[in-house]
């Protein structure tokens, strides 16, 4: 019993010392409610719209309502960066930099609490978690420099081409172009697949086209290169058409165009065509003597239009080559077979056949003055300036006899004799000069001065024994002789100019005003020896084309190379010049134009 | 340490078939503990986790303690012997709701050993009253684990060890009043007086235990012993 009794403490003892340790175990628990498993959010980005541009360093400004939570954070997250935020709004940086270049997802993951107040809430290990999305394009690669190239339209057209922007950060195209250094192209292509423009109003013409592309960088774009090409334009070229007649025709544009030729400086202007298809046209001549301007202008057809598009081609056409200034005068040595005239202050030699200087000599006071006459049986040549006379033995222009006169006077008639003296109108006087002793041997006051085509109203025999002064008053033949100049003839017929040929003093030609005849007279007895109908009234004697005989006549309106043999009206030829001459079937006019007549003589 | 005193107990035990002259008592009580320093300890924790609600669920509460003694009777008013105690309380923060749990413990647990001499200085009718002086050390062990739990399946537990060596005194009154031949009820009444002690981290000993504004903590099991057992007279 007593063992037993020992072996029951023994257990009791041990199971009350392992069993009686002071329990830990009350509780602390809070009844509260789960929150709900979803919780309404706004979250937006003031700065972003559907789809966010990265294009330069972008700030993204944030705003979320919680409506009453608590944010914990906020992840933006893009290509593996992130942004952590801790406020309901804010702001921070995108960089394109930092992105590859395209389209791409920025995710937010918004932290909140439940506000639960549970023990997870509290230990932030219950939350809600927001997740938003945003599209996001990011590109700041500068922009490329593209070269345009030029094609043609089924229409006709200008293309301009040039390669597509497959940047994310495109913004648009800027084509510029310059026609004739005018820019007439300035447009933006905001569509990256706009890559072709139509410039239906290009015609021709230096043309420089470029293409820029613009990008949303920091760096907004780089200049393109250049396409510079010129497309011929209409050119105006003049074409004789008979002895009245030009053609003027030009060259068709390469694309599409309407042509205007017209004259410039009219008003109303004159149009002498407009046409979209008409390359030529045929217009009256301006006549010899005389140059009419004609501008010729290409224009788009499409009529809104930059005024820099249109080309111009101001050209004039004369009946004949201009090469003197300054109304210059004429004389032909028919021994020499040259032509004598005054460029400026020069006397010029030429040859009339083919218009080329041979030779120039100045004389002072020559210009707007000079007059120039040739013999019909020696080489020298006379000159008349407003002081002095100059006498040269040929064409070589050296060591001539100069006789001085009253300084500063104009003469309206000049004239050397076969026989060396100098028949000269001047101040109201005709006067005739003996070259040998430079001595006045005659002179006399002209009572009736002409008044209208003067220079043709005097005319000296080739030996000076008579001299003729005719008028609208009336006609007067005078006999010079032993330094005594005397009437011998006059009446009171309304002449026109008067001229005696130069190789037969006894023939003495006169026109009228109110009639067509040319009268031949004997200046002796003044009978007539000859009558000629003119083709016109009021014609003017110019003169005689010593190698041809023919007579050249104008009223100021035609011209008229009479072949006096037969008599015949060799050829009629618009002109206005004022003092044409003649020599060796050659025009001559006091505006300085040269016109050979030789094949129009001949037909 | 709880098979430490196991082994004192068998031995006793088994010494009692070679003794006379024995008595043997199992006594069991109610202790109150200063431990002052401890609930600061645990008033800090529960401060710094006020935001989740953490409370004092138990504070260091007076409790039960245990206690063995075999003695000699040097003659009959005089008895000589060993003793050995142990004692238990703790203190836990807690708070836990339909998400998780959050838990600080402090298990408590006091371990004596020691030397008495009791003295029946009176007795009429069949009660013999006596006082008695125990001495001795005090082994005293404390856990300290937190643990947090978020459910579903997470969980966290630190826990760290400390332990402390001191002396006690234990002057107390007491009462046997016989059941049987051999076998008397006792009860006694005491103080016990532990002097103050560090407690030392038990993996790092240089390492002691401190309050949250770096002051010791120290133990003080000090407190009023009431006790009620069983004697058992081996003469």
């Amino acid at each position: 019993m007593t063992c037993y009794i020992r072996i029951f403490s023994l257990i009791f003892i041990l199971a009350g010392l392992c069993g009686c340790e002071y329990n830990l175990d009350k509780k602390n628990f809070r009844d509260i409610e789960k929150p709900p498993a979803s919780h309404p959010f706004d979250l937006s980005l003031l700065s972003g719209n559907d789809t966010i541009k990265v294009f330069g360093e972008t700030e993204i400004t944030y705003s979320f309502n919680t409506y009453g939570l608590e944010i914990k954070a906020g992840v933006f997250k893009i290509q593996g960066k992130t942004w952590t935020e801790y406020s309901e709004s804010g702001m921070f940086y995108l960089s394109p930099e930092d992105l590859i270049p395209g389209y791409d997802t920025l995710t937010l993951e918004l932290y909140t609490r439940t506000g639960s107040g549970s023990l997870a809430d509290l230990l932030d290990a219950e939350n809600y978690v927001a997740v938003k999305k945003w599209l996001v394009v990011s590109d700041n690669r500068p922009s490329p420099v593209i070269t345009p190239v030029k094609s043609t339209t089924k229409e006709g057209f200008l293309k301009l081409s040039w390669p597509k922007c497959s940047q994310y950060n495109f913004n648009y195209y800027r084509l510029q172009g310059t026609i004739n250094s005018n820019t007439v192209v300035r447009k933006n292509f905001s569509d990256a697949d706009s890559n072709f423009y139509v410039d239906s109003c290009y015609i021709g013409g230096p043309a420089i086209y470029r293409v820029d592309v613009m990008v949303f960088s920091e760096y907004s774009y780089n200049m393109g290169n250049n396409l510079q090409f010129e497309e011929p334009s209409p050119v105006l070229n003049f074409e004789e058409s008979g002895i009245d007649s030009v053609r003027i025709f030009w060259n068709k544009a390469k694309y599409p165009a309407r042509y205007k030729l017209t004259i410039p400086n009219t008003t109303p202007e004159v149009v002498l065509l407009d046409s979209q298809v008409d390359t030529s046209c045929i217009v009256a001549t301006p006549g010899f003597g005389s140059y009419t301007s004609y501008d010729l202008f290409t224009l788009p057809v499409n009529l809104n239009f930059n005024n820099g598009y249109i080309r111009r081609d101001s050209k004039y056409y004369s009946l004949g080559t201009h090469f003197l200034p300054n109304w210059p005068k004429y004389a032909y040595n028919r021994l020499e077979k040259v032509m004598y005239t005054s460029s400026y202050n020069n006397i010029q030699c030429y040859d009339p056949l083919t218009v080329n200087l041979l030779n120039s000599q100045n004389i002072s006071k020559l210009s707007y003055a000079g007059l120039f006459s040739c013999p019909t049986n020696s080489a020298k040549v006379a000159a008349l300036s407003s002081e002095n006379i100059y006498i040269y033995e040929n064409r070589n222009l050296l060591n001539p006899v100069i006789i001085s006169l009253n300084g500063g006077i104009v003469g309206d008639y000049f004239y050397l004799t076969d026989n060396d003296l100098i028949a000269v109108v001047r101040s109201g006087k005709y006067e005739q000069i003996r070259i040998s002793d430079q001595q006045l041997i005659a002179s006399f006051t002209i009572t009736d001065y002409p008044y209208y085509s003067k220079w043709a109203c005097f005319s000296t025999s080739n030996d000076g024994e008579y001299a003729s002064i005719v008028t609208k008053n009336g006609g007067h033949i005078y006999r010079i002789a032993n330094g005594n100049a005397t009437e011998i003839y006059s009446d009171t017929r309304v002449y026109r100019s008067v001229m005696f040929n130069e190789t037969d003093k006894n023939q003495l030609f006169m026109t009228f005003y109110e009639n067509n005849i040319l009268e031949v007279r004997d200046p002796a007895d003044f009978s007539l020896t000859n009558s000629i109908t003119l083709p016109g009234n009021k014609s003017v004697i110019c003169n005689i084309d010593p190698e041809t005989g023919y007579m050249l006549l104008t009223d100021y309106e035609l011209l008229y190379v009479m072949d006096l043999s037969i008599p015949k009206l060799k050829l009629k030829l618009r002109s206005s010049d004022y003092r044409p001459r003649l020599y060796n079937n050659r025009l001559f006019s006091e505006s300085g134009y040269s016109y050979d007549i030789t094949k129009l003589l001949q037909k | 340490m709880r098979l430490v005193l196991s082994v004192i107990c068998v031995l006793a035990f088994v010494s009692i078939g070679i003794a006379q002259k024995y008595k043997i008592s199992l006594k069991s009580g109610y202790g109150t503990y200063q431990l002052n320093d401890l609930r600061g300890l645990q008033n800090d924790f529960a401060t710094q986790g006020a935001w989740m609600h953490i409370e004092k669920v138990q504070q260091l509460p007076g409790y039960l303690n245990y206690s063995v003694s075999v003695e000699y009777f040097v003659n009959p008013k005089n008895l000589i012997g060993i003793n050995g105690a142990y004692y238990t309380t703790g203190g836990r923060n807690h708070i836990s709701d339909y998400s998780g749990e959050y838990a600080l413990n402090m298990p408590l647990n006091g371990y004596r050993l020691g030397v008495q001499y009791r003295n029946v200085f009176a007795g009429f009718n069949k009660i013999n009253m006596y006082v008695s002086a125990d001495g001795g050390m005090m082994l005293s062990v404390l856990s300290i684990s937190e643990t947090l739990t978020l459910y579903p399946d997470h969980s966290n537990t630190e826990a760290v060890d400390f332990t402390s060596i001191s002396f006690t005194f234990d002057p107390s009154v007491g009462a046997w009043y016989p059941l049987a031949k051999k076998v008397s009820l006792d009860i006694s009444l005491g103080y016990q007086v532990y002097l103050e002690s560090t407690l030392f981290n038990v993996d790092n000993v240089e390492s002691e235990l401190t309050d949250f504004r770096g002051n010791p903590v120290r133990l003080n099991w000090s407190g009023l012993r009431l006790g009620i057992g069983i004697s058992y007279n081996l003469q």
